[in-house]
């Protein structure tokens, strides 16, 4: 099993690291206070290129986008609330790995079409990032974990959503562990999540669990 | 000023207020020009006898279907060049929505009313690209955020120069195919002063539970529409079809003109939109 960690790019963690999934364009808005800068994820791409060592993925939010890209990363993380939008999925379809988010509104055949736009990629996984009811965390339907492994869908989970009724520092060991050992059972490959507070806590549940790696 | 530094006006004498509830209306997908003609005309019309100040609204391109084969629409250019027809025509202003900023640049040349689309509400720099066409932008609220977000979006739009922004209600996802309706929702967003709309016909969806296709209860429209003008909402959106089951996107949940005209017609009613409570 691997663990990627999305990182935004800034100026203090320039190292190119290969279990990083960068997310160079701040495409997401997160508060008001974000940065009204435009173009950051073209001008963030020139510090990765002509780099000796690929990186892992880039997350992408717009088709004029992936053109851009030559072999900086080796894969493209598609966001959850972008997985409907055909133009997007189709850019990427053309790269040779694509990591898709299922979106919090999709049901599981949903997944089906969207794998369908992403053809001919051969080498896509889908990261759950669960379902949506209402306020509150992500809700993650067990019977999906079945629905990969029986679809033969290389999966795995993005563990930030299921998290959200924890204020930060708090111990999620019981989702977490829950969690990873459900991807571990039914075969997936990939555990996604962000935030430096979360790694040690991965690290510990890993040992809990009996899992000897290192993120 | 009506909400923040905005006076509400939109254009063509179509302004929102304090006062009178805005519809905005009309096709889903701008299947042909002569569709959105008869539509809109209908519309107006039926407006214009209530004494309810109405927008155009239709969509060029369904760049979100879940099925990759489902029609998209006329696409940009003729779906724009249509749109200008529109309201030459019948001297309504008129909505769309925009998927990328090659959209946002394009629509502001004709469109009174861009629309970011409610997968999208969360895309900076679309959002950017927005404010920056300087014209009232409508932002559907994701059916998986909450509506503190979206305060904070619109917080976000005026910050980048554009305090022309409806916060517009879809519903919130509740598991599969299923949305739910928290009117709690239009008061989170109103109490800081923020225009809210209410899309009444999405938010009868039943995502995906129709083989792929977007299935829906055109029969709790009504319900939706109106306990949503009891929350004194500024706009109602609606999509009208002349004949639903034939409609290229959204066939359950378009309204006929019957259906519409029922709705319509209790807008005076049921609503009238002040517009929220103290800052």
């Amino acid at each position: 099993m691997e663990f990627y960690q999305i990182l935004p790019f800034e100026k203090d963690n320039q190292e190119v690291k290969k279990n990083i999934l960068w997310d160079i364009g701040q495409w997401k808005l997160v508060s008001s206070k974000d940065t009204q800068e435009m173009g950051l994820f073209e001008k963030n791409l020139k510090h990765f290129q002509h780099q000796q060592i690929q990186s892992l993925g880039v997350v992408v939010s717009s088709p004029h986008q992936i053109p851009l890209l030559e072999k900086e990363f080796s894969s493209l993380y598609i966001p959850g609330s972008l997985s409907r939008q055909s133009d997007l999925l189709k850019a990427c379809s053309s790269y040779p790995q694509v990591i898709l988010e299922k979106g919090p509104f999709m049901a599981k055949e949903d997944i089906l079409y969207a794998l369908e736009k992403l053809k001919p990629c051969k080498d896509i996984t889908v990261i759950d990032a669960g379902n949506v009811f209402g306020k509150g965390p992500r809700i993650f339907d067990i019977r999906l974990a079945y629905f990969y492994e029986s679809k033969h869908i290389p999966w795995g989970i993005y563990l930030n959503p299921f998290l959200e009724e924890y204020p930060n520092g708090d111990s999620f060991e019981e989702t977490l562990i829950s969690l990873i050992r459900t991807v571990k059972e039914f075969g997936g490959k990939k555990i996604v999540y962000h935030g430096h507070y979360l790694r040690s806590q991965i690290q510990t549940c890993l040992q809990v669990i009996g899992m000897e790696m290192s993120l | 000023m009506f909400a923040g530094n905005w006076n509400g006006d939109v254009a063509l004498g179509v302004t929102f207020s304090s006062k009178d509830v805005v519809l905005m209306a009309g096709p889903c997908t701008l299947e042909s020009l002569e569709l959105g003609l008869k539509v809109g005309s209908f519309l107006k019309d039926l407006c214009a006898k209530n004494q309810i100040p109405y927008i155009f609204k239709s969509s060029f391109d369904k760049a979100n279907r879940t099925k990759d084969s489902s029609p998209r629409g006329p696409g940009r250019t003729q779906g724009l060049e249509w749109l200008k027809q529109i309201r030459q025509e019948l001297q309504v202003p008129v909505l769309t929505d925009i998927h990328t900023i090659e959209d946002v640049e394009a629509a502001a040349d004709v469109c009174d009313v861009l629309q970011m689309p409610a997968f999208l509400c969360e895309h900076r720099e679309l959002l950017i690209s927005a404010a920056l066409s300087k014209k009232v932008i409508q932002i559907k609220k994701g059916q998986f955020v909450s509506p503190q977000y979206m305060v904070e979006v619109a917080q976000y739009m005026e910050k980048c120069g554009n305090s022309k922004v409806i916060l517009c209600e879809r519903g919130t996802c509740f598991g599969y195919r299923s949305l739910i309706v928290d009117y709690t929702n239009i008061y989170e967003m109103k109490r800081y002063g923020n225009c809210v709309s209410f899309d009444a016909t999405h938010s009868a969806q039943q995502p995906g539970n129709q083989n792929g296709q977007t299935g829906g209860q055109r029969e709790i429209i009504p319900t939706l529409a109106r306990a949503a003008l009891a929350s004194h909402v500024n706009g109602l959106f609606l999509e009208v079809h002349p004949e639903p089951s034939k409609a290229w996107s959204d066939a359950a949940t378009q309204l006929s003109f019957i259906e519409a005209q029922d709705i319509i017609s209790s807008i005076r009613q049921y609503g009238s939109s002040s517009v929220g409570l103290s800052k």
